[in-house]
């Protein structure tokens, strides 16, 4: 059975049920509703995300639902991401972070790895000035407090 | 991880992305250093007066940021707290999550560490000299005769991080300051190493919150040391694993104080105020009588997996367990921990026949791990175990040094025939088997691929030609762990190879036999590190300088990737 998504800019998109439900939101709303014909309004992702979305959960609709583990050990996680993935991530940074947040609302915890790792891949091997700049974050450390956190986390510094 | 949002349950409104990057600073300032998933939602903040950042609004959420965090290594997350203020109080706890013995040698960690206690999960300290023994992380593989099986055994999560190399002496009292009750909501693990005193200078410490936790005294204590059941779990009431390691007693006050009685095991649980969640109980060196190990039912209802090791480093192999098997000891045994899923022995003094084995399988259909080092596991046992013990997805064996050629042959085709049928294997650890790639009928079995395509971890040797070696385990996908125990392989760049490589992207442990005269070549090393992206830990055979290897290492950038070698 199809289900109905309304996007913020009340574009609709009819999707296979298999597919919405990799969204646990979704598929929490559809087991709160019940069956029924009228669409789901999803007033937090807009239309041009929630494509990419979709092209995403129907790529994946056959997959195995991750269960939402506690392991959060960073060490147990790893980097790589499948080349499929990897070629649907590229896109300019507003969309990425516009699909890690629609990841995040939505519940779609491979797709919000998936964001996340691609976020952490560009951070990797970067001084703070650099990703600062990536980013377009201000710094807002005084020489003095920035050098004083560095003092402090020497320790960590070691690979 | 991720705290869900408020809005996902609730009726009203739901804001925009726009509202709740702008709830979120405020949030964030208001909580101070602590994670945002204590903080509340940011629905109620009222809109943050601060100068809106130029910060892209995701890269604000602290919920994002952790997310992203799990993905970084510490010396990135290190990078990451200096970017801003904002960036600072989320990433900043994240440094001191996961402790190693190493930090504690930085002069500025001790007083870092005591404002960020709180977000600890995970410890370990060494203390010792420098001549000092290695963290016995492997020492379940090490006696297996003269081979040198490089098969650590994974028993604890931190077992690949722990350092071979223990550095300054210093003062246990540091850590215990660091730890007064209450600093450390969060402590989970905590790995000590304690050269030659009393483990009962650890229960000091005294962290409830602490499920994990591994003691090591090294193998000289002058004294025999007792430590009693009823004070560990006193101090660790919440212990799920505990590892034991060193030349020491473990007993019970209510054995000491009754002797052990049959009836001790219809009063499990009974006989203390709480029901202890012990699971696991790992024993190497430290000693206890097949009594005390029954008398033990009473404080742990819930024990799920036991090992007992007699040795701790190849160089210390101690007898330590004078035990009398009989029928109805396994009888007893069963009796006293019903839930057993896990049970290995490494008895390096005395092998345990085969008779008992087949008993011991026999009473517990339920076994998931199956471990006899140095015993009389043969064909009988192979078969009682594919006929009782139907979920069985760990074995390691290995052969007592009495067994004859005809025991081992009729083995390994027993063995051959589990491994042909038997789909839910995940490690299997044989290292003298050989197992024969390049011949029809081995051990007199067809060959036929194996039905254990799932499998993790693998300690073997082979026979044959390097190519036909990959052939076959490229049927293996899921494999994180692997050792070759023979023959030497020279790891050439060939379609095989590359095509195992391919298939292998899981692999994290890689330890194979190295020439002596043809020793490991800068090429193949850096290959290795290169093809097998998620490579934790490579070994590094004798013959080649580890200096050398650690440049090779370095010029490759994969600096992560620890180095195991033949000395200890």
């Amino acid at each position: 059975m199809p289900v109905v998504l309304t996007s913020s800019d009340s574009e609709t998109f009819t999707v296979d049920k298999e597919v919405a439900e990799r969204s646990i939101l979704i598929k929490n709303m559809i087991e709160d509703v019940g069956e029924s014909d009228s669409p789901i309004p999803l007033p937090n992702v807009s239309s041009a995300v929630l494509k990419k979305v979709i092209e995403f959960c129907d790529h994946h609709r056959n997959d195995p639902i991750q269960v939402q583990d506690e392991t959060d050990d960073p060490r147990k996680r790893s980097n790589d991401i499948e080349e499929w993935d990897m070629k649907f991530m590229q896109v300019d940074q507003e969309m990425l972070f516009e699909i890690i947040l629609a990841a995040n609302y939505l519940d779609i915890k491979t797709l919000l790895d998936v964001g996340c790792t691609t976020v952490a891949n560009l951070i990797k091997g970067k001084t703070p000035e650099e990703i600062r700049k990536l980013f377009n974050i201000v710094n807002d450390f005084t020489p003095e407090e920035e050098a004083q956190i560095k003092k402090e986390n020497e320790w960590a510094e070691d690979r | 991880m991720l705290q869900k949002f408020e809005w996902k349950s609730s009726n009203r409104p739901l804001p925009t992305f726009k509202d709740k990057a702008h709830g979120s600073p405020s949030a964030t300032l208001m909580a101070g250093n602590s994670l945002s998933s204590s903080s509340t939602p940011p629905l109620h903040q009222p809109v943050s007066l601060l100068t809106p950042s130029q910060i892209k609004p995701t890269l604000v959420i602290p919920e994002i940021l952790l997310a992203i965090a799990a993905f970084l290594s510490r010396h990135f997350l290190a990078q990451c707290a200096l970017v801003c203020k904002e960036w600072n109080a989320v990433f900043q706890p994240l440094l001191f999550r996961v402790i190693l013995a190493t930090d504690f040698d930085h002069p500025n960690f001790l007083h870092a560490f005591q404002n960020y206690s709180r977000f600890v999960t995970s410890i370990e300290c060494v203390q010792g000299s420098s001549t000092s023994l290695p963290a016995s992380s492997n020492a379940w593989r090490r006696f297996c005769h003269r081979v040198a099986l490089s098969s650590s055994y994974s028993s604890s999560s931190s077992s690949s991080s722990r350092p071979f190399a223990i550095l300054s002496r210093r003062p246990f009292e540091q850590l215990q300051d660091s730890l007064l009750p209450g600093q450390t909501p969060l402590l989970e693990s905590l790995f000590v190493q304690i050269q030659n005193q009393d483990p009962n200078c650890i229960l000091r410490l005294s962290a409830s919150t602490v499920i994990n936790l591994w003691i090591n005294t090294g193998g000289y204590l002058a004294k025999r040391a007792r430590l009693y059941m009823e004070d560990t779990l006193r101090s660790y009431p919440n212990l799920i694993h505990l590892t034991l390691e060193g030349r020491f007693t473990l007993s019970s006050r209510l054995f000491e104080r009754q002797g052990f009685d049959i009836q001790h095991l219809d009063a499990k649980g009974k006989a203390v105020d709480r029901p202890f969640s012990l699971e696991s109980l790992h024993l190497r060196l430290v000693g206890i009588s097949q009594e005390e190990l029954l008398a033990l039912s009473a404080l742990l209802p819930r024990l799920k997996s036991l090992l007992f090791e007699e040795s701790l480093t190849p160089n210390i192999m101690v007898k330590t367990y004078h035990w009398k098997w009989s029928s109805t000891f396994v009888q007893l045994l069963r009796t006293a921990f019903p839930h057993l899923q896990s049970l290995r022995f490494a008895f390096l003094f005395e092998s345990i026949k085969e008779d008992t084995i087949v008993e011991i399988l026999k009473s517990f259909p339920r076994l998931t791990t199956v471990g006899f080092r140095n015993a009389h596991f043969g064909k009988r046992a192979m078969e009682t175990l594919r006929e009782y013990c139907k979920v069985v997805e760990c074995l390691d064996v290995s052969f007592a040094r009495s067994s004859s050629d005809e025991f081992r042959t009729q083995f390994k085709a027993e063995l051959l025939r589990f491994l042909q049928t038997w789909t839910c294997l995940r490690e299997l650890v044989v290292g003298e088997i050989i197992f024969y790639v390049n011949a029809p009928i081995d051990a007199g079995v067809i060959r036929a691929p194996w039905a254990c395509n799932q499998l993790e971890k693998l300690v073997c040797g082979f026979h044959g030609p390097e190519s036909m070696i990959f052939q076959f385990l490229s049927q293996f996908p899921m494999l994180t762990h692997l050792t070759i125990t023979q023959p030497p392989l020279n790891i050439s760049c060939i379609d095989t190879t590359l095509a195992w490589m391919s298939r292998s992207t899981k692999i994290e442990y890689l330890s194979f036999e190295q020439h002596r005269k043809y020793p490991l070549k800068r090429e193949t090393f850096q290959w290795l590190l290169n093809h097998l992206p998620n490579l934790k830990k490579v070994h590094v055979a004798g013959t080649v300088s580890e200096h050398q290897v650690r440049q090779w290492r370095r010029d490759a950038h994969k600096l992560g990737v620890a180095l195991e070698t033949d000395r200890y």
